[in-house]
């Protein structure tokens, strides 16, 4: 149980409780959840907190507990998909430009820099402009938006792995770049990936929002917490809480995902601090010298 | 004379400038000799182009020109399967231990990993085959289970060796292998590659800036300046009568033990820094810095012999003084 302990003791126990607690809802989010997301019952249209709806109805009265479980559902499942398929794309391409350098290498990094110089938001609007707006359409949008940051981290890590001698010395025992690549550098870049991907989810989870929230995504009525917001809109006056609380959610998911992230960097590089703490720390010594 | 191991022949490996797109001739037409059993040393400065050199032989680097003929092959044409096979046979020990063994793995799984490239299928087989491998290089057993951090750099530099030996090589090619060891530790390692071409018939091509670690090991020594092998001859030969006025330079900058003899001797200070490969001298490429340089330095210099295999690239080089230091 020794990684339990140092996940905890890396994680901390405040990120830990707020991340896995999203985790646990998503997963068993169908057997906690009060009534079906998706059920309407006019006559509790727009009820306010009270003891059959704990968080209220919509205009449609739909429970907002139980919507509010669904989205973390959608939310997390779409997060997820988006890490791996990115994640592994990326990693491919950014290993093979990396180990075999030369024209694959230029091809890659081209293609890389287009992906940087238009946002990364853009390319999924586009996507989903051409393809039709749908809950599958945005999560392939969003991974072939963010595959160009996964190759470039990858190839960056092998890249600098490469001409390591013990790289090297295995080129002269004759290994093969099958064996090199998948023993040796894909581990090396999979704790890169890995860090990088968590601090990352928060990002992916607000994208998702917003192209929901915008109408390229999420479509009703599956419920997703950027088109909740956007369905609360017209009500905002008569029933805030219709727009507070998936922002809140969502609020809530980003700050865990970003906290989990900072935690993990800190842990495996502690130069990599943030800009905020490290500003804070040369106010500190600012302080001390003038003391 | 049987057929040298392994014989280089006007070897040119040049690197692109990327900003410039000149060429920067780290080796420019380098032959060199190696026999069965042989320890062969290579000195010269940093950046003269020995590791380059060495690192051309077992194909980290492309060579541009020239041949590589290891056991009557020449490697430079050699492919595919059989072409790998006769390529492991040359081996590379590198400046510094740590790097060069994988943060991952422990001293049983790199060597194990070494004899699996090798084509050993049989589990057993390779287990008692690392500890062949551990006990050839003096290393007691329990080091199996040890990550390159946890060990001395004696040890680590030991371990390289041994992963190297899983290849079964004929030719061990060291770059610097004992410059990033603490002196004490020095001579242990290398007995060690006296012991190995003693009892394996290992040749041995020891690129070193140390003069005294080479003079230590090597029958044959090899000085490089600016990509051009400027003297070869016999250990004895070449640091008892050094001929070109590189060499002279190198050896008088070797501190002597004996505080008198180091008052007495005469230094020869060089000035001004190596030339840059990209552009090196006409003629003699050490003219620049030469102390005893003169107009005819500027046509490119004979091989002059000036005994049995000792020869230097100088135009003086016969009427050199002998004994002049």
């Amino acid at each position: 149980m020794t990684w339990l302990r140092t996940t905890f003791r890396v994680v901390g126990w405040p990120t830990l409780l707020l991340v896995s607690s999203f985790a646990f809802i998503a997963i068993f989010g169908s057997v906690i959840s009060p009534y079906d997301p998706a059920a309407q019952n006019l006559s509790h249209s727009m009820q306010s907190f009270s003891a059959e709806h704990w968080l209220g109805a919509d205009n449609l009265g739909r429970d907002t507990l139980s919507r509010l479980i669904a989205g973390a559902q959608t939310t997390l499942i779409g997060v997820v998909t988006v890490l791996l398929l990115a994640g592994t794309i990326g990693m491919m391409l950014g290993t093979l430009a990396g180990y075999f350098g030369g024209w694959l290498d230029e091809i890659v990094m081209r293609f890389c820099d287009f992906g940087f110089s238009v946002p990364s938001l853009f390319v999924a609007l586009a996507f989903v402009g051409v393809f039709g707006p749908s809950y599958t359409n945005m999560i392939l949008a969003l991974s072939i938006a963010w595959v160009p940051i996964y190759a470039r981290l990858t190839r960056g890590v092998v890249a600098a792995a490469v001409s390591q001698p013990y790289i090297e010395s295995l080129r002269v025992l004759g290994a093969s770049p099958a064996r090199i690549i998948f023993r040796h550098l894909v581990p090396v870049a999979l704790g890169q990936v890995l860090v990088y991907a968590s601090a990352d989810a928060g990002l992916l989870a607000l994208a998702i929002a917003n192209l929901s929230f915008l109408g390229l995504g999420v479509q009703p009525p599956q419920a997703e917490w950027g088109q909740m917001l956007v369905s609360a809109m017209p009500y905002i006056q008569e029933a805030p809480r219709l727009v507070i609380l998936p922002g809140i959610a969502l609020t809530l998911l980003v700050i865990g995902f970003n906290l989990l992230g900072e935690r993990i960097a800190l842990a495996k590089n502690p130069r990599a601090m943030s800009r905020r703490k490290l500003s804070l720390r040369r106010a500190i010594f600012k302080k001390e010298v003038e003391a | 004379m049987p057929e040298p191991i392994l014989r280089v022949t006007d070897l040119k490996t040049h690197f692109r400038d990327s900003r410039t797109g000149a060429d920067i001739r780290a080796c420019d037409g380098v032959s060199l000799d190696l026999n069965a059993g042989e320890i062969v040393g290579l000195v010269g400065e940093s950046g003269c182009g020995k590791s380059t050199l060495g690192r051309t032989i077992v194909g980290l680097e492309r060579a541009r020109s020239g041949s590589i003929r290891f056991k009557g092959q020449d490697l430079l044409a050699l492919r595919g399967k059989t072409g790998a096979a006769t390529r492991r046979e040359i081996q590379y020990i590198f400046q510094d231990p740590l790097s060069s063994l994988s943060p991952r793995q422990t001293v049983g799984e790199a060597l194990d990993e070494a004899l699996i490239i090798n084509g050993e299928g049989n589990r057993a087989a390779r287990q008692a085959r690392v500890l062949e491998l551990l006990a050839a290089v003096s290393l007691p057993a329990q080091l199996v289970h040890r990550y390159a951090r946890e060990m001395s750099g004696g040890q680590r530099q030991r371990v390289c060796i041994a992963r190297a030996l899983a290849a079964d090589p004929k030719v061990l090619v060291c770059d610097e292998p004992v410059s990033s060891l603490d002196v004490s530790i020095r001579a242990q390692v290398m007995n060690l590659f006296l012991k190995l071409r003693d009892d394996l018939g290992m040749a041995c091509l020891l690129i070193a800036h140390d003069l005294a670690i080479v003079r230590l090991a090597a029958q044959r020594v090899y000085v490089m300046y600016l990509g051009k092998i400027m003297e070869e001859g016999q250990s004895a030969d070449l640091y008892g009568q050094p001929a070109h006025p590189y060499t002279q330079a190198l050896l008088s900058a070797v501190p002597l033990t004996n505080p008198d003899d180091e008052q007495a001797r005469r230094r020869i200070l060089l000035s001004g820094d190596v030339p840059s490969p990209m552009n090196p001298p006409s003629g003699c490429r050490f003219r620049t810095r030469c102390p005893a340089a003169r107009a005819v330095c500027e046509t490119a210099p004979p091989m002059v012999q000036r005994g049995a295999g000792h020869v230097a690239l100088c135009h003086f080089a016969a009427d050199a003084p002998l004994g002049a230091l």
